[in-house]
């Protein structure tokens, strides 16, 4: 039986009538043709049967039986009896219905098949639709990993487009730090297992990673036998992206809420500590001997309240970190220092840019700057300037992350270059009476713990001494989803 | 002069029997109690001149006993210390409900306590007469 595939495009059912039985007659002529052929001749029949079973199936019902009329006429005044008279015997008669009635059974069976073939081929039209207009990335693969298919979603969650992925190898999309994920992926397929869920990274065409969660079924033939996969992918990133800052948000809670137990544990007894001092200072059997022991003891203990407010601050939260207005936590550290900056002739310089917003913890923020400022005083004892700004940013060295960048500069003593390399280490400190040396440490260490960073640069050269620090902290808002 | 009459509140016991007698040292009056309750239980029969407090302790906060002592005696200056960090949110949400406190930090040298109770405070830059706790 003719069994010639016709693509929906082609299939001329739906026009109009006169272009249908245009086709079967043209059917009909062609077999006509192909009857004058010299190995046809003794089997006058068998071509009309085609061109009927064609006409069927392209051109609908209709047009078939009128082919079957125009091949029975074309058969018996060419071929039956050739030349000019009709033939109206009775086996001429019988002949006729004969061929009728199989090129009418050709016709419904040609037609019933056209039938289904559409229907089918609408489903897989529909299905293809669904498959390309879908959200997440679909595609195929051949068990040795070859893409043979790739949707919309695919090109957009992964940046190649079907041209390009197409024949190429899957892990084409795999991150060299995981090299393992595809294979273990295409070996859990080959054994008939599926892979549901299956969260894992992926690398884009642009080199960008992204956090996708991945069906991957397989796909088997008609006869049963595996012949490849299909997978389904997700882009999860945002998900993740929210999942880690969560994380992240939780251990800066619980850090704060350590400090806070071993703040009461320590501050609690150095106030009795203090207060029982300051009675033994009062009791007048003192002796000069004792009086020295005890204005040490009263030093020591002094060292020791300083490193606590210092590491376990008083400001410090307890509470999650909250969106806070970074210029406005360095004014409010500021004005702390007012009435020292006016004693010392220091003139504070400042440069707010509006929107400098964080999400972070503003009390240990506010120690951060705090500190700063109490070194760039300290430095500046016969007064100088001091210029603090906080201005929008950018982390170019780090996936381009947003910020707000705070300076903070004075014109002091300057750091010499052999002690520039110390300073953030805990207890280095050029103060021997006043300073702990904790001061940048806890700085540097509150301003990571908030993924930033802090820099310095300073100069000692005479005239033009100076320090400038340099904080940046990341705005930590989930990154937006990679398109 | 009138003599001072204080309350001092600290669930730490050694905490609260030092300041007791460093007061008595400077001829002041105190009475100690180790919770916020038992402090507001007799702070109308006492009714002190100023109250000394901690903030954080089991039981009612010391925020919370001075904002009901305030109401009962406007005039009593109440000063809050604190050694934990927790402080800061407690103040942001007395802060929330329009009360108004300061909070020295423990630990506190007994001569700037002093200093605040006594009103000659040079360090701090508080006004004769006006308290840190009254202060917005
Ligand atoms: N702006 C500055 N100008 C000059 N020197 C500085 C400046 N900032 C820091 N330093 C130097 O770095 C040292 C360490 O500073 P850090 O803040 O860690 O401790 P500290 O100020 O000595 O003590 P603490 O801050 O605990 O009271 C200081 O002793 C000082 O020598
Ligand atoms: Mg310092």
């Amino acid at each position: 039986m003719v069994a010639v595939k016709f693509p929906i495009a082609y299939r001329v059912s739906e026009r109009s009538w006169w272009l249908r039985y245009l086709i079967a007659t043209g059917f009909v002529l062609v077999a006509l043709i192909l009857n004058f052929l010299p190995p046809a001749q003794n089997l006058p029949f068998l071509f009309f049967f085609g061109a009927v079973a064609l006409t069927a199936r392209v051109c609908g019902f209709g047009p078939s039986i009128y082919s079957t009329a125009l091949s029975a006429i074309a058969a018996d005044y060419f071929f039956l009896h050739p030349g000019t008279h009709w033939g109206f015997s009775l086996i001429d008669i019988l002949r006729m219905l004969l061929f009728a009635s199989v090129c009418l059974l050709i016709a419904s069976l040609a037609q019933q098949r056209s039938k289904a073939q559409r229907a089918s081929e609408m489903n897989q039209a529909r299905l293809a639709a669904i498959v390309q207009s879908s959200d997440d990335a679909i595609l195929s693969k051949t068990l040795d990993g070859i893409i043979t298919s790739w949707n919309k979603g695919a090109e957009r969650l992964y940046g190649y487009t079907e041209a390009e992925a197409l024949g190429k190898h899957v892990s084409l999309l795999s991150p060299p730090e995981l090299p393992n994920d595809i294979p273990m992926i295409m070996s859990k397929l080959r054994s008939g297992d599926q892979v549901q869920h299956h969260e894992t990274t992926r690398i884009r065409k642009d080199g960008t990673r992204i956090e996708i969660s991945v069906s991957v079924s397989p796909v088997h033939d008609l006869a049963g036998n595996l012949i490849g996969a299909s997978t389904i992918a997700r882009d999860i990133t945002a998900r993740k992206v929210a999942e880690e800052t969560l994380r992240k948000t939780e251990k800066l809670a619980a850090t704060g809420r350590l400090a806070a137990s071993i703040a009461h544990e320590i501050n609690n007894p150095l106030e009795a500590v203090t207060n029982l001092l300051y009675l033994l200072r009062k009791n007048p059997s003192l002796d000069e001997k004792g009086r020295k022991h005890l204005s040490f003891a009263e030093q020591e203990l002094e060292r020791v309240a300083h490193i606590s407010k210092q590491t376990l601050g008083f400001y410090r939260q307890v509470s999650s970190p909250s969106r806070i207005d970074v210029a406005r936590t360095l004014e409010s550290a500021l004005s702390v220092y007012t009435h020292k900056l006016e004693g010392r002739n220091i003139r504070a310089e400042t440069k707010w840019e509006s929107g400098t917003e964080i999400q972070a913890l503003a009390g240990e923020i506010r120690q951060v700057f705090s500190n700063l400022i109490a070194n760039s005083i300290d430095a500046m004892p016969r007064g100088g300037t001091l210029t603090l700004k906080v201005s929008k940013s950018h982390d170019w060295g780090n996936g381009n992350r947003r910020g707000v960048r705070v300076v903070i500069a004075d014109t002091g003593s300057g750091i010499a270059p052999a002690q520039q390399s110390k300073l953030f280490e805990p207890f280095f400190t050029t103060k021997r009476d006043v300073g702990t040396g904790l001061g940048l440490w806890v700085s540097k260490s509150i301003v990571q713990k908030h993924e930033g960073f802090i820099q310095v640069r300073s100069s000692v050269r005479p005239g033009k001494s100076g320090t400038v620090f340099s904080v940046f902290l990341p705005e930590s808002k989930p990154a937006s989803v990679a398109a | 002069m009138k003599k001072l009459t204080v309350m001092v509140v600290d669930d730490e016991p050694v905490v609260a029997d030092t300041i007791l007698e460093i007061l008595k040292e400077e001829g002041i009056d105190g009475f100690g109690f180790s919770s916020g309750h038992a402090a507001l239980n007799w702070f109308s029969r006492i009714n002190p001149d100023a109250v000394i407090m901690d903030v954080v302790m089991p039981g009612i906060s010391g925020i919370a006993a001075a904002i009901e002592m305030r109401k009962q005696s406007p005039n009593c200056r109440v000063i809050l210390f604190s050694g934990q960090t927790s402080t800061a949110d407690l103040l942001n949400e007395a802060r929330s409900q329009g009360h108004q406190f300061e909070v020295l930090e423990k630990p506190i040298k007994p001569e700037v306590l002093l200093a605040q109770l006594l009103g000659h405070n040079d360090s701090g830059g508080v006004a004769s007469g006006q308290w840190p706790v009254a202060s917005d």
